[in-house]
């Protein structure tokens, strides 16, 4: 059923609702416009009060530069791909069964064993940063994307568990045994069964996860040194003690956004659903 | 061929790789067996960094690491994250650099790093000033080396303040606050400054202790525990409230320095205590409104004449290093007058060789160094000790409170001192 056809109220209550989605809309894209807009203005445009906007103002200089110095970007985007989605992967390959696991087989205090999961998110992360940061090197695997693909993984993966772990409560419990009947074991109907239809929620996880990898700093400043450095980290070069290039700053931080804006859109469709049904099913 | 290999080839064999193992090292090691490789933890230019990071005295640096055998690897980060990862590291005992770059620090992390400053040669220690150790001594032993003189001076539009029939900027805090307020109308203000973040060199603590020292107050009595809740310490603080209704309002929340900055460069503020390296985005276009008028002076003095705080920029070894007599080569390489020169030069950081200062050339390049040099004859003391962070954080943020009204400058130097006191106690204990 469309929107147009549900609507009861008048012309009045249909303009309310347009108006209220136009102000959600500028609210929620005005950072992300002035952040474009920024990296498209000199710095003296910037500093002024109000900041001047005229065509005269606008340069693509920020993006040359950042550009020419682009061994630094690149790398950070390399490295912040490979860490999200190593830690993005495994986090759902792990979780996914699991999850289900605590929804539906008989393990003894399913319930506890979620909360304690959850749990495992409540330390803040300067509390075990110098433990998590002498096991590393004791291991050697400091400046290691894989060691920070690690470390992401285990905030990652208690957070997917919770997310499908909702999904799968909410699936009906009569499509299983229906499989059941047909002769499938757990895993079967885990694998053909549960999995198909749970994509919207697998995808809504990922990017979850993904973008929580992407946007990560604290563990990423200790954990690494020179080659294992973030995208977060590189931006964050713009701003020394006593002079942040705004401009460069916020074209870095453009041409960084930019895969995590393509995989938002590419799977938009599966991110509403997936977290439309956990709405509604967790 | 047949090339068969039999029990004894193969005892043979072992046995000669036995004995080659157990020559000397001189004889089985490359040519370079005794390259020292040097490992040097620096912010990341435009703030300071040394030759080889920063693009200056790049020939120099290549000569010295060929004549020494050295090799130097540089890790940079940006400057905000610097003492993070320091930290981290030196906590864990992990800490892979020789060389490590502070700021007011070494009291706090002096654990971690050698007192190789005292072995210094005499002609470099005696062209440097002697104040500008206090900040890197601890229990009388010298851990570091500042390589850039970074006092706090004022730093005046030079143009707003003739508009406003001021020839010369103020020279004390009566004529600051008239200054200042002469220069508030129609959206400007008369003075700007961070007082966001509390704590730290540079943080609106930092700032009253400026002002505490030309008031003739000092934070510390012989005995370490506190002894600013006096006259002095009041009147310092009652200055920055009067200050407070000509000071852009923005002030109250600006973190960095980098945004007061940018309000006097983009022609919103008349004045303002900065740091020496202000002078280059000062003076550039793409940055600056106030290109040709902005000047610099010491501070305006209060009852006890002007007085300043050192930023405290250093050069440090640590415990860790495997190279400590070569890595204390480097840092003396680092102050070389030659290469402190090019600094000044070729960056725009300030030498701290008094005699560089000294320097025509210097001064030509750099107007403000003459400033900055006046200002050195003035006291300078930073005040940091092992707890500087928890102790600015307390005493800042009590200065925030009278800022903003909350509480009276008496009452706020009161409970500053009373938790400074509690801290120190604490750590005494």
């Amino acid at each position: 059923m469309s929107f147009a056809r549900r609507q009861h109220g008048g012309p009045l209550l249909r303009g309310l609702v347009v108006l209220g989605l136009v102000v959600f809309v500028v609210w929620s894209a005005g950072p992300v416009v002035w952040l474009i807009v920024s990296s498209l203005l000199e710095q003296q445009a910037l500093i002024s009060q109000p900041p001047d906007v005229s065509p005269s103002a606008f340069t693509l200089d920020n993006f040359v530069q950042v550009i020419a110095a682009a061994a630094a970007l690149g790398k950070g985007i390399l490295n912040s791909l490979m860490v999200a989605l190593f830690s993005t992967a495994v986090s759902l390959a792990l979780g996914a069964p699991a999850a289900y696991a605590l929804a539906r087989l008989p393990v003894p205090r399913a319930n506890n064993i979620a909360f304690l999961i959850l749990a495992t998110q409540m330390l803040p992360g300067i509390a075990i940063a110098i433990p998590l940061f002498i096991a590393i090197s004791k291991l050697g695997l400091i400046d290691s994307v894989f060691s920070l693909g690690f470390v992401y993984l285990s905030f990652n993966l208690p957070i997917v568990v919770w997310i499908l772990r909702g999904f799968f409560l909410g699936i009906p419990v009569g499509i299983e045994r229906a499989a059941a009947v047909d002769g499938a074991g757990v895993f079967a109907t885990f694998w053909h069964i549960v999995l198909p239809i749970s994509i919207p929620p697998l995808a809504a996880a990922a990017v979850f996860a993904f973008v929580e990898a992407w946007n990560e700093f604290f563990f990423a400043l200790i954990l690494t040194r020179q080659s294992a450095q973030t995208v977060p980290l590189v931006i964050a070069q713009f701003a020394g003690q006593y002079q942040t290039v705004f401009g460069q700053m916020m074209a870095a931080a453009v041409i960084s956004v930019a895969p995590v804006i393509v995989l938002a859109i590419v799977f938009r469709n599966q991110i509403v659903r997936g977290f439309a049904d956990g709405m509604t099913k967790g | 061929m047949s090339t068969r290999m039999s029990r004894r080839t193969l005892l043979q064999g072992t046995t000669a790789a036995g004995a080659v193992a157990s020559l000397p090292r001189f004889m089985t090691g490359p040519a370079f067996a005794d390259t020292a490789k040097l490992s040097v933890f620096s912010p990341l230019p435009p703030d300071p960094a040394p030759p080889g990071a920063a693009k200056f005295s790049e020939d120099a640096f290549a000569q010295w690491k060929a004549a020494k055998g050295a090799e130097v690897e540089y890790e940079m980060l940006a400057w905000p994250q610097l003492h993070d990862r320091m930290a981290t590291a030196f906590a864990s005992g992990s800490a892979p650099w020789d060389i490590v770059y502070m700021c007011g620090w070494v009291p706090e992390l002096q654990s971690n790093i050698i007192p190789y400053a005292d072995a210094l040669p005499k002609a470099l220690v005696d062209d440097l000033p002697q104040s500008s150790f206090s900040t890197v001594t601890v229990d009388g032993k010298r851990y570091g080396a500042v390589f850039t003189l970074s006092l706090l001076t004022l730093f005046y539009n030079k143009a707003m303040l003739d508009q406003a029939g001021f020839k010369a900027p103020p020279k004390d805090w009566d004529e600051l606050k008239r200054c200042a307020k002469e220069l508030t109308h129609d959206g400007n203000y008369g003075f700007v400054l961070n007082y966001g973040d509390p704590a730290g060199i540079g943080g609106t603590a930092s700032y009253w202790m400026t002002y505490l020292q030309q008031a003739g107050g000092k934070m510390y009595g012989e005995d370490g525990l506190p002894v600013f809740k006096g006259d002095a310490g009041v009147d310092a603080l009652q200055l920055m409230v009067d200050l407070m209704p000509f000071t852009d309002p923005g002030s109250i929340s600006y973190a960095g320095i980098n945004d007061a900055t940018n309000v006097l460069l983009a022609g919103r503020a008349g004045m303002m205590m900065n740091w020496p390296f202000m002078w280059n985005a000062g003076s550039d276009p793409k940055q600056s409104k106030i290109v040709g008028n902005l000047a610099s002076a010491i501070l305006p003095a209060g009852p006890a004449g002007s007085a300043s705080i050192d930023g405290t920029d250093a050069w440090t070894i640590t415990k860790s290093s495997k190279n400590p007599d070569k890595a204390r080569e480097l840092v003396e390489f680092y102050l070389d007058a030659e290469v402190q020169k090019r600094q000044v030069l070729d960056t725009g950081w300030l030498p701290i060789r008094l005699s560089v200062l000294a320097d025509p050339e210097v001064q030509a390049k750099a107007p403000n160094a003459a400033v900055v040099l006046e200002q050195a004859k003035h006291p300078y003391d930073s005040f940091v000790t092992a707890d500087y962070n928890e102790v600015t954080v307390a005493v800042g943020t009590e200065v925030q409170k009278a800022l903003q009204g909350q509480k009276t400058a008496a009452q706020a130097i009161a409970d500053a001192q009373d938790q400074v006191t509690a801290i120190v106690k604490r750590r005494k204990s």
